[in-house]
């Protein structure tokens, strides 16, 4: 269900901070650009939609053990360091981080 | 059933509801004894601003107790449940990529498997044992439970997948994301177009019903499914995931934004108070005076019986709750490669610790390690110091219900190797913990490969580059997706 979040991060987290501070981008790994689309036009999300971005979520450290569904949430602060990386998404968790890297 | 719990480092006394068992530890009062009805004014009332403390009638314990799930963490997954329902004390139905099941919960064993493909919202009517299925890109589906005749619907509206069904005494009701709600008949004749231009959650019990559009959720009388007529609206601060609605009351999910309970009494729309629980509020089921909620990060409980909601249990999940069926005590866990079966006790709560297992370090750099309690009554926390020369400051904490607190950790100058800090609390079902601390090497705590990728930014068609080094001075959030 990894598509699921992608409406919920537009009014969970995109929605709750100034464009200045804060970059959403969406990264799909495998499907192709008709399918992309049709699935932000569907939700009505305009934020980035990147696409092929297979290789870069391999370059992630793999969880430990166990699976997870597909999604993967990664939050860099403003010196382009990595802060958070999960693979379940929890939007609390995600605001929070987000708060202590806008405070530093 | 005795229970024994953990002292708190900091109190002499047992808890309200306990007493002092000849091993020294504090046992709860066996459920078939007269419990004094305890008076927690020990606990802070921090989030309520009603007079009473809400877990006031509540004994101290763990209120969720796992009986059991069909997978475990570590096996690979070949199921990914999505939804569920509980019919009776033995049946309930589950939905899935792989389909639909009739499930016992009792064995936890599937019954019967039907052929639905994609399948991502179920609901069912014990009572005519039918179940209904929206699935992704493929339309709904009618399923007699008794004979396994599964009928499929074609001619739907063509939004793309994100409906919600709902079935009571032969009238289905469907939010269809980009068309509004839908009441129809069971072999899916359309009875009334419900004026909405976008519909995200539905539920029909009876002669009422309960849908959420993109602003508010509203209030229906279907005792005529041809001429449903508005009743009461209230207006919602994010689109609503999911819902249900037991005849007084009503919950409904949103997302990150938590859940709110409704009393529909009168028929009106009186918010009785909002939760906030860790993860992503999906799923949610009333079962009496208590509410189920999956969140993917935990399955939570909340307690209504006092007015304001509040959350007196998590229960880890096997995977990822995605969605809650509850029905008597029982609930099942939609825990994507699970189904997993939980059960409450009556009037008891607990702290409930949350914290990582794992943090990463810089060289020379502390790091701050949160510790949450999520539960109704304060949690005491402490930890040892780690090994290899790291130190943490302070090394307890007592947490009053719904506070975080802040462990710095330091790690030796220089290059530090990993090491590992153990934790203990008074948690009844987190009593202990191992937190690893580790280097940061490609994970958290390192710089973010710079990447160059193709995209567009709907509505916009046109095809751009987007580089990560576009963006340095902001923060930047990446969520991964796949479309399923």
């Amino acid at each position: 269900m990894c598509s699921l979040e992608v409406p919920d991060i537009q009014s969970s987290i995109a929605d709750l901070y100034s464009e200045d501070d804060l970059q959403v981008l969406f990264i799909n790994s495998k499907d192709p650009y008709e399918v992309a689309y049709e699935f932000m036009d569907s939700v009505e999300v305009s934020l980035p939609s990147l696409l092929e971005g297979e290789d870069l979520y391999m370059s992630y450290p793999r969880k430990s053990g166990g699976f997870a569904p597909y999604p993967l949430q990664v939050v860099i602060d403003r010196d382009g360091i990595t802060r958070y990386v999960a693979y379940q998404y929890d939007a609390q968790a995600v605001r929070d981080v987000i708060d202590e890297v806008l405070s530093e | 059933m005795w229970i024994p719990l953990l002292l708190a480092a900091c109190s002499q006394e047992c808890p309200p509801g306990s007493a002092r068992n000849a091993a020294g530890l504090c046992e709860l009062f066996p459920e078939d004894s007269a419990a004094p009805e305890t008076d927690t004014t020990d606990t802070a009332d921090t989030d309520t601003d009603t007079d009473t403390d809400p877990t006031e009638s509540l004994s101290l314990g763990d209120p969720i107790e796992e009986l059991g799930g069909t997978a475990s963490s570590g096996t690979p997954a070949t199921e990914e449940w999505v939804d569920a329902v509980v019919l009776d004390e033995q049946l309930g139905v589950l939905a899935g990529v792989g389909g639909t099941v009739l499930f016992d919960h009792v064995k936890r064993e599937v019954v019967a498997h039907y052929n639905t493909n994609r399948t991502y919202r179920v609901d069912a009517d014990p009572d005519d044992m039918v179940a209904i299925v929206g699935t992704i890109h493929d339309g709904l589906r009618r399923i007699n439970l008794s004979s396994g005749d599964v009928r499929r619907y074609y001619d739907g509206p063509s939004g793309v997948g994100h409906a919600d069904v709902s079935i009571s005494g032969g009238v289905v009701l469907v939010a269809w994301r980009s068309a509004g709600a839908w009441l129809m008949d069971t072999e899916f004749n359309t009875l009334a177009v419900i004026d909405a231009t976008a519909a995200t959650a539905a539920v029909i019990r009876g002669d009422r019903a309960l849908y959420t559009d993109e602003e508010a959720l509203i209030l229906l009388d279907v005792s005529d499914p041809t001429q449903p007529a508005e009743l009461a609206r209230a207006v919602l601060p994010a689109d609503g995931y999911d819902l249900d609605f037991d005849g007084t009351r009503a919950a409904v999910s949103l997302g990150g934004r938590g859940v709110v309970v409704f009393d529909v009494t009168g028929d009106t729309l009186t918010s009785l108070g909002a939760l906030e629980v860790p993860g992503t509020a999906q799923g949610v089921a009333l079962d009496g005076d208590y509410l189920w909620i999956g969140s993917w990060a935990v399955t939570a409980l909340a307690w209504l019986g006092d007015g304001a909601p509040v959350v007196v249990g998590h229960e880890d999940p096997r995977f990822s709750a995605m969605a809650v069926g509850a029905r008597d005590g029982i609930a099942l866990v939609a825990d994507w490669a699970s189904a997993t079966v939980l059960r409450r006790s009556d009037g008891l709560g607990g702290p409930e610790i949350h914290l990582k297992d794992q943090i990463t370090f810089q060289r020379d750099t502390d790091v701050n390690l949160t510790v949450d309690n999520y539960g109704a009554f304060p949690l005491s926390f402490s930890a040892e110091q780690p090994g290899n020369g790291f130190s943490i400051a302070p090394a307890s904490l007592t947490l009053e219900p719904g506070a975080s607190g802040t462990i710095t950790v330091t790690p030796p100058s220089g290059s530090a190797p990993n090491s590992q800090l153990t934790w203990s609390s008074d948690d009844p079902d987190e009593p202990s913990g191992r937190i690893r601390i580790m280097a940061a090497e490609g994970g958290a705590g390192s710089a973010h490969p710079d990447f160059e990728l193709v995209g567009f930014t709907w509505p916009d068609k046109t095809l751009q580059n987007f580089r990560l080094a576009d963006y340095k001075g902001k923060a930047v959030f990446l969520s991964y997706w796949a479309d399923y």
